[in-house]
């Protein structure tokens, strides 16, 4: 087989082919395809099926990595996206200690970025300068102490906490090697003084040493929501006015006020002076830091004749028409118990409350017995610590065993001493309808927690009477806030001297109120501690004549602030709801001792 | 034809890199300005928190009251006479009608006429 012989089939087949050929303009690779001989063209078919085979390969991976790039940029899930996120990201703001807000959300203590100042007593070059340096920024400071904390081989050393920005400028000008700056956060109390025995303070490092700071120390150190008191600041403000004005007023060594909810038990406010600015924790006495609202125990006198009532009603031992006779003084051993505005004569229940005779309140008690009375006390929450979220709560004081002379004096408020925050929460039991609730400082949802029932409805409602009375015609007449329908009990204790006895100087005049009588939603209770009497008082110093006067003074500002519309004491409805009946005294009297 | 594929893909390929480039790029400085911006909001929000207890510091009740007693000659607390509800503060009379008085009776003949006859 020569090249000639098959010359023929080629030109044929160049001719079939001419045509198409031509018009690709192509070179034409086939036709010395056609002309080779048969091993060129099987490595020619092999070339062309790798070709082929690789070809398809490669667009099979395009095809893969399209449909990649599809996947990932249009059907991406979430997991994938969190990929790219390695930008600062804005979360909110977390400070250590979680801000202190009041019931409206006002602001009363905050976590600030402040700088600290410390040294490294090893690269400080020349110390002698420093300290001098350092004094004329701090003039407080002490150059001997200094110089001796800067020149030690430990390599770090506090030198000043908490720096103000233009002491942090100061120390920067001077440019001394070896002192470095540590930014803190520190706890600050816009409000000083106001809150301080509510909020308390903290220690340099932020944690809590008293009242809310010390009992809400972990949950403000976890949580970043801001915790919500009960207290009103504004209401705060005007108690602690008005209280600081008494006691500055009647000289009394101190003094406690507190307003509560009647129905809810929060605590809108509550004072106690002398008191301390929590943004100075060094310069807090032992005195200002003693919360006499909670801490402090006292005998309180007098307002103890409201359980005392309450109490003989709800066991049934007499009813709003007894009475007693209270016209001789009552012999306990070489104890004798007398009336501080002696009326000695046979008085009726709404009578002995009204004029606070402890002789008729001792016969009352004595009729309930020990551990009724015992019972009863125990049911306010009079014996108890105060269930109040703070630290700072006094244990009641009582005798061990309940002797008849006990019975007696605690009837009048003698031989117990509680917390003003005790009484405050056992008034609001004895008027809100009998429900005791559970006092507290943290803002709720305007239901009361855990209440229950300790008197009847009847009971509660008779006692409204009566507190109502003493306020429109009897000794508390300085607490009457015009329109607010105040009811409220005295308070006159004397101080047990530290020689043994009663000390007749020094009181504990207190007054209790609640308002408006006729569905309490208020109670307010001031005390003051050892108040002098003086000319406006005609030198009384007595509950009724120092303390009364606060309690109408705050309710009458606090009640317009709070929204409360004054009320028409004469109208029928309330006339009939609070109106005492006439008693029966004069009438029993005659029978008693006829003459 | 081939040239014509050829410059297709080189067009495609060029055009592909530049679009890729340009939204990395972009990607860049867009993560640029929200890192800034976090930083700006960290920063305004570190300058709310000092301002919210700025003030707290100046609205202390004292000081109000204090400032109200300087400035505000006549102001004071609220006077419990001073609450009303909204039941208390007199309506608006519908359009045309007059408050009763001279006015609506010298508007209404009828009143006078009514008085005219009692007079009589």
């Amino acid at each position: 087989m020569t090249p000639r012989m098959n010359r023929a089939p080629c030109e044929a087949a160049l001719n079939r082919l001419a045509r198409p050929c031509a018009a690709d303009r192509r070179p034409n690779f086939e036709c010395p395809t056609v002309r080779s001989d048969g091993v060129f063209r099987v490595a020619m078919e092999t070339g062309r099926t790798r070709l082929l085979i690789t070809g398809a390969m490669m667009a099979l991976a395009f095809i893969a990595v399209a449909v990649r790039t599809a996947d990932v940029s249009v059907f991406s899930t979430r997991e994938d996206a969190g990929i790219a996120r390695a930008i600062p990201s804005a979360q909110p703001m977390k400070t250590e200690r979680a801000d202190i807000v009041d019931r409206n959300g006002v602001v009363v203590a905050t976590s600030l970025q402040t700088v600290s100042l410390y040294a490294d007593p090893r690269r400080v070059i020349d110390p002698a300068e420093a300290v001098r340096g350092l004094v004329s920024v701090f003039p407080d400071m002490d150059p001997i102490d200094m110089m001796g904390r800067i020149t030690t081989e430990r390599s770090f050393v506090w030198i000043r906490r908490q720096l103000t920005p233009e002491q942090q400028f100061a120390v920067n000008r001077l440019g001394l090697p070896g002192f470095e700056f540590q930014s803190e956060e520190s706890r600050v109390y816009p409000h000083g003084n106001l809150l301080s025995h509510v909020i308390g303070f903290t220690d340099i490092d932020n944690n809590g040493i008293s009242a809310i700071e010390k009992s809400f120390d972990r949950r403000l150190k976890d949580d970043v929501d801001p915790l919500r008191l009960s207290v009103d600041v504004r209401i705060q403000h005007m108690v602690r006015e008005e209280l600081a004005k008494a006691t500055k007023e009647f000289e009394a060594i101190g003094g406690t006020a507190i307003v509560m909810q009647a129905k809810t038990g929060e605590v809108l406010s509550m004072v106690s002076l002398p008191d301390f600015d929590p943004n100075k924790p060094a310069q807090v006495t032992d005195e200002a830091r003693f919360n006499r609202a909670t801490l402090g125990v006292y005998e309180l006198g007098s307002v103890f004749k409201i359980f005392n009532t309450a109490m003989a009603l709800e066991y049934g031992v007499t009813t709003m028409r007894g009475g007693y006779d209270a016209s001789q003084p009552i012999k306990v051993g070489r104890f004798q118990i007398n009336d501080f505005h002696g009326e000695n004569r046979y008085l009726s229940v709404p009578e002995i409350f009204l004029y606070s005779s402890n002789i008729g309140s001792a016969k009352m008690a004595l009729e309930v017995g020990a551990n009724a009375q015992r019972d009863f006390l125990d049911r306010l929450g009079l014996l108890n610590q105060v269930g109040l979220e703070l630290p700072e709560r006094g244990q009641p004081m009582f005798p061990e065993t309940w002797r008849p002379v006990n019975v007696m004096t605690i009837s009048y408020g003698h031989g117990i001493s509680v917390s003003p925050m005790n009484l405050t929460s056992a008034v609001s039991a004895t008027v809100n309808g009998g429900w005791s609730v559970r006092p507290t400082l943290l803002k709720g949802d305007g239901t009361p927690q855990d209440a229950r029932r300790v008197m009847s409805a009847e009971t509660s409602h008779a006692m409204r009477q009566l507190m109502r009375a003493l306020v429109e015609k009897g000794t508390g007449g300085k607490a009457e806030a015009p329109g607010y329908l105040v009811g409220g009990k005295t308070g006159t204790a004397e101080k047990l001297s530290v020689a043994g006895g009663y000390n007749r100087s020094s009181r504990i005049s207190s007054f209790v109120a609640a308002f408006p009588m006729q569905s309490p939603e208020y109670v307010v209770y001031v005390l003051l501690d050892e108040p002098k009497g003086n000319k406006s008082t005609y030198g009384f110093a007595t509950g009724g004549w120092v303390a009364a006067p606060v309690v109408s003074k705050i309710i009458s500002r606090m009640a317009p602030l709070v929204g409360m519309r004054p009320f028409d004491p004469e109208t029928p409805a309330i006339r009939q709801d609070l109106a005492l009946e006439p008693t029966q005294a004069e009438k029993k009297l005659a029978a008693y001792r006829p003459e | 034809m081939r040239i014509f594929a050829v410059a297709v893909w080189t067009f495609m390929m060029l055009a592909t890199s530049y679009a890729l480039f340009h939204i990395s790029f972009q990607v860049d400085a867009l993560e640029n300005q929200l890192g800034s911006l976090n930083h700006e909001i960290r920063s305004e929000q570190e300058s709310l928190h000092v301002l919210s207890a700025e003030w707290a510091f100046l609205t202390r009740p004292d000081r109000l009251e204090q400032l109200v007693r300087d400035v505000l000659s006549g102001f004071g607390s609220t006077k419990p006479g001073q609450l009303a509800t909204f039941d208390e503060i007199p309506r608006p009379l519908p359009e045309g009608q007059l408050p009763p008085g001279p006015a609506a009776e010298a508007a209404n003949p009828n009143v006078l006429k009514a008085k005219a006859r009692r007079s009589e």
